[in-house]
């Protein structure tokens, strides 16, 4: 063959393999948009490149960032990243609603009884997939998403109404009526960069985002630039060479930043944020948050933040034309009461004001390779290697690395709960996933706290069979702490049955999540627990009896399973289940009629105000 | 006819390559066993996230290696077919080909910097020009008149 023919082949084959692309990749297009006519879109712009653009290079932090719930806090809905049961169920009879998968698509159906045929909308995007999967489909209305009524529990395996969930009022059965939000809410914290887009006179959204879920990029700031200067190899060898900080000034490493701009990166979604004016959230809604990492993010906007209300006109406007809202996220001292604002928590506390505290004291957003443990494992809370436990708090005060100092210290056996730093540093003061969950304010513990702001104290949580006056007889005691004046009632009856039968549902479900706490079960007689948690079984809120039940189940006394009791059906449509629960009691009947009496005297005092608790 | 018996007609370039060529075979067999061995007792140093470059590097070297060997070997056979002998330079590029482009790829997966192989794979581009440089020889021989 002459060479003039083997460059002619050549040639011709270079030519058809181009055209074939260009016609595979204009057909590919095409489809796509079509299938994604009706949901926000990923669009990358303003300098986002996407985690696929990290992965060549950042092999190992792709991985670990791949295993977190950080990545699947919004997905398209594909039948890996749907967990849900869709084989053909009727979760709802009136209305009904159903879930049924068809191939790889996964449809919601809807209408108002049974004798109206079944409306299908494609389920399109899906939040979550810890705890629980909330799933959205598209409405057929520009590119608006409605939430599907009925949450799929990942643990319980079983689909329950939204308002389970989450801890708001009792009312009437709900339709589905979040159309919009995640659009209007969700897409902040769950998608990095995301751009509601919403139209609010035409009503039409054309939402978009940089990348579903929280992506490289939501913590390391746009890539474009970064992607750009390392793309040469003379210039990434010239930075292996150098290895100083100047050579990685193209983005943001989040770990070389102060304790107050590292922490803010998290903030972004473990805090409440305000734009400063109407024109900024008018820009925000178009291109999605001004603030980038790495910058301070004061200069964008300003933090919602009670407990500094004196000082910030802007807050104390807030609590005092909002109080519902700052009630729902915060106690009354500003401390908050909701998971999501850890950020607001840490930055009151004296490690992070008068120390060097920061988000990633304890957490790390990529599992170091040294880490025994699994990938899985560490994506429950990603915390740092060894920081579940004491060397959280002992990398800095090393002295109670002492078993005598920290004995010393906390007036309890080296081994025991009672000298987990966490354990009354950081108690589970605060509520999210029908969980309660650790504050992130380093605190010490407080009788004049509990009885003035009503937080449970670390002490109340853990001996739960002792009352408020114990607590403070326990702290005078041993660490000369002055008792507060205190209520016959708060120096007589068990913190856990005044709050959880008295207390407002934010306190009722504390309470619940504190008996469900194994080392509360370690620490504290069991007697009270059946009748009090009989009471909180039958109470008028979703989310405190779901708790309920499953701190009863969780005591070793039961078995699990053998309490036939579904928290899911309103307590006025089936018999109560307190008499039952009290029965379950081994309390002598002396003692179990005292607690009886306790609970009559107390329910009718419950703190009824509607609670609803924006985690 | 022993097993060192003179074959009539070679020369001592095509004994030059099929040395090479079998030798290469042999060290690039035994490293290819190594690599099972590391697969087979999933060693992190080879297999974790954190080592991929490394695992992408050995396997270059294996895979160059063996190819290379392969190439020495045809050429040693190709030499007796050919009607001008090649420039002895093509030797030459060829033996730095086989030795430089598999090195470079070894040495690169030794030492790494996260996704970059270490400065070993510089042998690399140097190996791959002397194998250009000898194909090219090669086949402008073949083309002599």
């Amino acid at each position: 063959m002459r060479p003039g023919s083997v460059v002619g082949v050549v040639a011709l084959l270079v030519a058809v393999g181009v055209a074939g692309m260009r016609w595979e990749r204009a057909r590919a297009n095409s489809a796509r948009e079509e299938a994604e006519a009706h949901r926000p879109v990923v669009v990358r712009d303003d300098g986002y490149v996407s985690s696929n653009a990290c992965r060549s290079c950042h092999a190992r932090e792709y991985a670990t960032w791949a295993g977190s719930y950080h990545r699947t806090m919004t997905q398209v809905a594909t039948p890996s990243s749907v967990l849900g049961d869709f084989h053909n169920q009727r979760v709802s009879d009136a209305p009904v609603y159903t879930v049924e998968r068809d191939g790889d698509c996964f449809l919601f159906g809807m209408a108002d009884d049974a004798s109206q045929p079944l409306k299908h909308y494609p389920v399109t995007l899906v939040t979550g997939s810890h705890h629980m999967q909330i799933y959205w489909y598209e409405m057929g209305e520009s590119r608006k998403l409605g939430q599907l009524p009925y949450v799929y529990m990942l643990d319980d395996k079983r689909w329950v109404p939204r308002a389970t969930v989450f801890l708001e009022p009792p009312g009437p059965k709900r339709k589905p009526d979040e159309t919009g939000r995640w659009s209007a809410a969700c897409i902040s914290c769950h998608t990095t960069q995301g751009q509601p887009r919403i139209d609010a006179g035409s009503h039409k959204f054309d939402s978009q985002v940089a990348e579903f879920g929280i992506a490289c990029e939501a913590c390391h700031g746009p890539g474009e630039s970064h992607v750009q200067a390392n793309t040469s190899p003379l210039a990434r060898y010239q930075k292996h060479l150098a290895d100083d900080d100047a050579a990685h000034a193209d983005i943001v490493q989040p770990k070389r930043l102060d304790k107050r701009r590292a922490s803010e990166i998290c903030s972004q979604c473990h805090s409440l944020w305000q734009d400063n004016n109407v024109a900024e959230t008018e820009s925000s809604n178009l291109h999605g948050a001004a603030y980038r990492p790495g910058e301070d993010a004061a200069d964008k906007r300003w933090l919602v933040q009670p407990s500094h209300s004196a000082k910030d006109p802007r807050v104390a406007a807030v609590v005092k034309n909002y109080p519902r809202y700052v009630e729902g996220q915060f106690w009354p001292d500003g401390m908050a009461r909701v998971s999501g604002r850890e950020f607001s928590g840490m930055i009151d506390s004296p490690c992070y004001t008068a120390g060097e505290m920061s988000c990633l004291s304890c957490h790390n957003m990529h599992k170091p390779t040294d880490d025994p443990r699994s990938v899985a494992q560490w994506a429950d809370d990603q915390l740092a290697k060894g920081m579940d436990g004491d060397q959280a708090c002992t990398q800095c005060h090393k002295s109670m690395n002492e078993p005598a100092a920290l004995t010393a210290h906390t007036k309890h056996a080296q081994a025991s709960d009672g000298s987990r730093c966490y354990n009354c540093h950081m108690p589970r003061t605060s509520y999210g996933l029908l969980k309660s969950m650790h504050s992130h304010k380093i605190s010490l513990p407080s009788a004049a706290e509990t009885s003035v702001v009503g937080r449970p104290n670390a002490c109340n949580l853990c001996h739960l069979d002792k009352s408020l006056g114990w607590t403070a007889t326990q702290l005078k005691r041993l660490y000369d702490i002055d008792s507060p004046e205190l209520s016959d009632d708060f120096k007589s009856v068990e913190l856990s049955l005044l709050m959880g039968v008295r207390g407002d549902a934010g306190q009722r479900a504390l309470i619940a999540g504190a008996i469900e706490w194994q080392a509360a079960q370690r620490a504290s007689s069991h007697g009270i627990f059946p009748a009090l948690l009989g009471v909180l079984m039958d109470d008028p809120y979703d989310a405190v009896r779901y708790m309920a039940g499953r701190a009863l189940e969780s005591l070793p006394e039961f078995q699990a399973g053998s309490l036939d009791y579904d928290p899911v059906p309103r307590p006025e449509t089936r018999p109560p289940f307190a008499p039952r629960a009290a029965r379950l009691s081994d309390l002598p009947h002396q003692q179990a009629d005292r607690v009886q009496q306790v609970i009559d005297r107390l329910l009718p005092s419950r703190d009824q105000r509607a609670v609803m608790l924006l985690e | 006819m022993n097993d060192h018996q003179e074959v009539a007609g070679t020369t001592p370039a095509v004994q030059q390559h099929l040395r090479f060529g079998w030798s290469g075979l042999l060290v690039f067999a035994v490293l290819g066993v190594v690599l099972e061995g590391l697969h087979a007792w999933k060693a992190t140093a080879y297999l974790g996230v954190d080592n991929e470059t490394r695992r992408l590097m050995w396997t270059l070297a294996h895979a160059h290696g063996v190819g290379l060997s392969l190439l020495q070997i045809a050429y040693a056979a190709s030499l007796k077919l050919m009607a001008a002998v090649p420039a002895a330079l093509t030797s030459r590029l060829l033996n730095a080909a086989t030795v430089l482009v598999p090195l470079g790829f070894f040495l690169g997966g030794v030492n790494t910097f996260e996704a970059d192989p270490g400065f070993g794979i510089l042998l690399v581009p140097v190996g791959a020009l002397a194998l250009i440089g000898a194909l090219g020889s090669l086949v402008r021989a073949l083309f002599a008149r």
